[in-house]
């Protein structure tokens, strides 16, 4: 039995649930936080996603069958919270989400959660201006550094075309930096 | 501005800022949500708005519809009808025709005449068979 199958029974089992989940929530809370916050930009959001990302973890386990990595399915998770989460505030606030989204970095200059130069701003303004699956792509593997596997495994896309996608992102960026 | 190279140059952080101190307040938190309480329920938002939205929908109907209610009510226990006004005058009633007659004005006798448009043959009848009307159509020219 391989260490994730073993900790899949703790989290499982009555017994020892909580403490597995404890630890859980411990090894995942930071790049979970990350992975979060690259989709919705702002810190209280991310902080909110969070929460009911690990709540609806905790929720669903009984029904995690173990098809994929547990890293995989809490990310997907995580992901789709976020996207829906940008979806309603985007729909609270009568507005697009491209728009929203182009609000939420242009709210980054006065934000006291982040210390970016302008470059590293006018790079969140060139990859908001990507495809939605896009902007995961390059965000998932430029900031989050992950595999091309993992990002498959999370985002259900072929490791070929996430390639095809990211190289198109990376193409898109490099000339938007150069003419702004 | 020089071509920037994206994969081979020195990586460009997000900028965004979190302490540790967050992680540390973060998972308390949530594990006092999720642990501590086992029983928690996620229940979707919509299904408490939309029981929330279906009792304030019946609350407003039932407060529209009292007083529409009590007013119909009302109105129809206060009118008579005027079959039941006749009715009552044929049969429940020691008031004769002179009676009637008497209490009824120019007014009451404009609105008879269009309510109730007497056809020629009906006057001529009356007026063959009523000894009396000679009296009246004397006494009421003068």
């Amino acid at each position: 039995m391989t260490e994730e199958q073993k900790f899949i029974e703790a989290l499982l089992n009555p017994q020892t649930q909580n403490s597995a989940f404890e630890k859980l929530v411990r090894d995942y809370q930071k790049p979970l936080y990350h992975h979060v916050r690259n989709i919705v930009i702002d810190h209280d959001d991310a902080a909110d996603v969070l929460q009911n990302t690990f709540i609806k973890v905790f929720h669903y386990l009984k029904d995690f069958k173990g098809e994929s990595k547990l890293f995989s399915w809490m990310y997907r998770i995580a992901t789709n919270e976020a996207i829906t989460f940008l979806n309603q505030k985007a729909k609270r606030n009568g507005m697009s989400i491209e728009l929203q989204q182009s609000k939420s970095i242009d709210a980054l200059a006065t934000d006291p959660y982040f210390d970016g130069n302008s470059i590293q701003l006018k790079l969140q303004k060139a990859i908001a201006l990507l495809p939605e699956k896009q902007q995961l792509v390059f965000k998932m593997k430029y900031f989050e550094e992950l595999k091309y596997e993992q990002i498959s495994e999370i985002l259900g896309t072929s490791v070929g075309a996430l390639k095809a996608s990211y190289h198109h992102a990376v193409k898109k960026i490099e000339e938007y930096l150069l003419n702004h | 501005m020089k071509n920037i190279d994206l994969t081979n140059a020195e990586k460009i952080t997000t900028g965004f800022l979190v302490s540790d101190a967050f992680f540390e307040q973060f998972s308390e938190k949530v594990l006092h949500q999720t642990t501590k309480n086992s029983t928690v329920k996620v229940i979707s938002f919509h299904k408490k708005v939309k029981k929330w939205s279906m009792s304030v929908a019946a609350i407003l109907v039932l407060t529209l519809s009292l007083p529409v209610a009590y007013h119909i009510q009302n109105n129809a226990s206060n009118e008579l009808s005027n079959d039941e006004v006749e009715h009552y005058l044929i049969h429940h009633t020691t008031l004769t025709d002179d009676d009637v007659i008497n209490a009824l004005d120019q007014k009451d006798i404009e609105q008879l005449k269009v309510s109730k448009p007497i056809e020629h043959n009906v006057i001529e009848e009356t007026l063959s068979t009523n000894s009396d009307l000679e009296y009246y159509i004397t006494n009421e020219t003068n």
